[in-house]
């Protein structure tokens, strides 16, 4: 191969792990306006949340772990089912 | 110094013949790209939910009171008694006593699921920015402060009337949204409904109870009145039943706890993904190579025409990197575009239950550097691994017979 054709394919290359490298160092660390408002808001209703749900549908607990002890579906009688628990496992869904 | 020059200048050659095959090939180095970052873009993506799911649950941990006290019957959690914040007050090193209701309701035509949470009013502030409107004001009854995914699932806005959607035999009221939750809050925010303690318990048509206390209390004191709550004979008056027993949580408990569950979440995920990856596997290895008749009629030719098996083994190195490389740069990018301007849709329903696909709340998201490194490694390993193998099978082979 002969030309610029290679030059171009480095060119690409070392573009594409700049940009990726750029992306990592800028949201690797927390943004500190996103920080401020989780802050605020958390201090604001006295620590609510915590869990992977986002609602208590299911169960308590994977809204909040400290509003519960146990969830309802780790006593489901498929061995290590609650580990099937929509709450439990990402990418299954829940209905 | 004169001998290094030209070692430089062939592996220099070789680089840029490792280069120029990538453009040999192009239909090849697609879907092998293609390949690669099918593999790591989920992976990725999800990881950087994780991440920015677990600064959010630590800080409901910071911000959350010293001492959590819940009631416990038989041996689950159970209301406490408003009697009960008085009582543990006055233990010595008690700074507050704090008591909240935390519960499920459902609204609308559809049921939809919302988390009610009661608090003292006059323990708010008087103004706020993280919500439109208003917060309720002290003393008044059923005003609503309402997330901003429930708003925007309900066609709530500030001013809405929302009719009785609970049941109280002392009557049941209508109640007025006052304030939504901005969007770019916690994602537990998204279905939270903000209301007085008072008009709490009349939703749930329980007086004289709340969920849980919070209790502040100095660290230096936090385990001796930690101690003396879990040895309280009751938390409030015997109601027939028998005596509510106090379980107690702290802030470190709480800390392990947190974290732990997001943490176990992010090793499910992980899993899936070496599944999903398991099942790749073999796809990106024969696409970089393995079995490719094109590479070794490639192989063979340059050995006809005087190529070593180390230049053309070095060659091949150098198409893999570059490969490798950019599917992982490219799997980088894709992932922050995925996660940042297009707001996770999709990724933020399977990763969190309860989110919309098209999420109203901000879906947290840090794209740490482990990550990372490690599908750039694994990006690494896949394309080399495919394309130096078969490319060592074809140079090990005489030409001849390969090109006959």
């Amino acid at each position: 191969m002969s030309g610029r054709g290679p030059a171009i394919v480095v060119a690409v290359v070392v573009a594409l792990a700049g940009g990726a490298a750029t992306v990592v160092a800028t949201c690797a660390p927390r943004a500190p306006g996103a920080a401020a408002r989780s802050e605020a808001f958390q201090a604001l209703v006295g620590g609510v949340g915590g869990g992977p749900a986002t609602t208590m549908a299911r169960c308590a607990r994977a809204f909040d772990p400290r509003l519960d002890d146990a969830c309802a579906f780790r006593t489901h009688p498929t061995p290590a089912g609650g580990a099937y628990c929509a709450h439990g496992l990402a990418g299954l869904p829940d209905r | 110094m004169t001998a290094a020059r030209p070692a430089a200048a062939r592996w220099l050659a070789l680089g840029r013949s490792g280069a120029g095959a990538v453009l040999l090939h192009p239909l090849r180095s697609v879907v092998t790209v293609a390949c690669v970052v099918a593999v790591l873009l989920p992976w990725l993506a999800g990881l950087a939910i994780a991440h920015g799911l677990r600064d959010q649950a630590r800080d409901a941990v910071r911000f959350g009171p010293d001492l959590l006290v819940e009631g416990e019957r038989l041996g689950r959690p159970a209301p406490v008694p408003l009697e009960a914040v008085a009582t543990i007050r006055a233990l010595p090193g008690v700074t507050d006593v704090v008591p909240r209701v935390v519960g499920e309701i459902r609204l609308g035509r559809d049921d939809v699921s919302a988390v009610l949470l009661g608090v003292p009013l006059d323990r708010l502030p008087a103004g706020t920015t993280l919500v439109r409107g208003r917060l309720p004001a002290p003393g008044a009854s059923h005003e609503l402060v309402v997330g901003a995914a429930l708003a925007r699932r309900l066609a709530l806005d500030v001013g809405a009337k929302l009719p009785p959607f609970y049941r109280n035999d002392a009557g049941e009221r209508v109640s007025t949204v006052v304030g939504v939750f901005a969007s770019d809050l916690p994602v537990w925010s998204g279905h939270l409904v903000l209301t007085s303690i008072e008009t709490a318990s009349t939703v749930f048509a329980q007086r004289g109870l709340a969920s849980s206390l919070g209790v502040t209390v100095p660290r230096a004191a936090r385990e001796d009145v930690r101690r003396a709550i879990a040895r309280l004979p009751a938390l409030g008056p015997d109601d027939g039943h028998g005596p509510v027993r106090a379980r107690v949580l702290s802030r470190e408990d709480a800390g392990a706890l947190l974290p732990a569950q997001v943490l176990q979440r992010e090793g499910v995920f992980t899993l899936h993904w070496l599944l999903a990856f398991a099942v790749g596997l073999p796809l990106v290895l024969v696409t970089s190579g393995a079995g490719l008749a094109e590479r070794r009629r490639e192989t063979a030719l340059l050995k006809a025409v005087g190529w070593g098996t180390d230049d053309v083994l070095l060659r091949a190195l150098a198409e893999s990197l570059l490969l490798a490389v950019g599917a992982a740069a490219l799997a980088v990018l894709l992932a922050a575009a995925w996660l940042g301007p297009l707001r996770a849709a999709g990724l933020g329903a399977v990763y969190l239950p309860g989110v919309e696909p098209d999420a109203v709340v901000d879906v947290p998201w840090r794209l740490a550097p482990v990550p990372v490194l490690l599908a750039t490694g694994i990006a690494v390993v896949l394309v080399t691994v495919g394309s130096l193998l078969s490319t060592w099978r074809a140079a090990s082979t005489p030409p001849a017979e390969v090109l006959r």
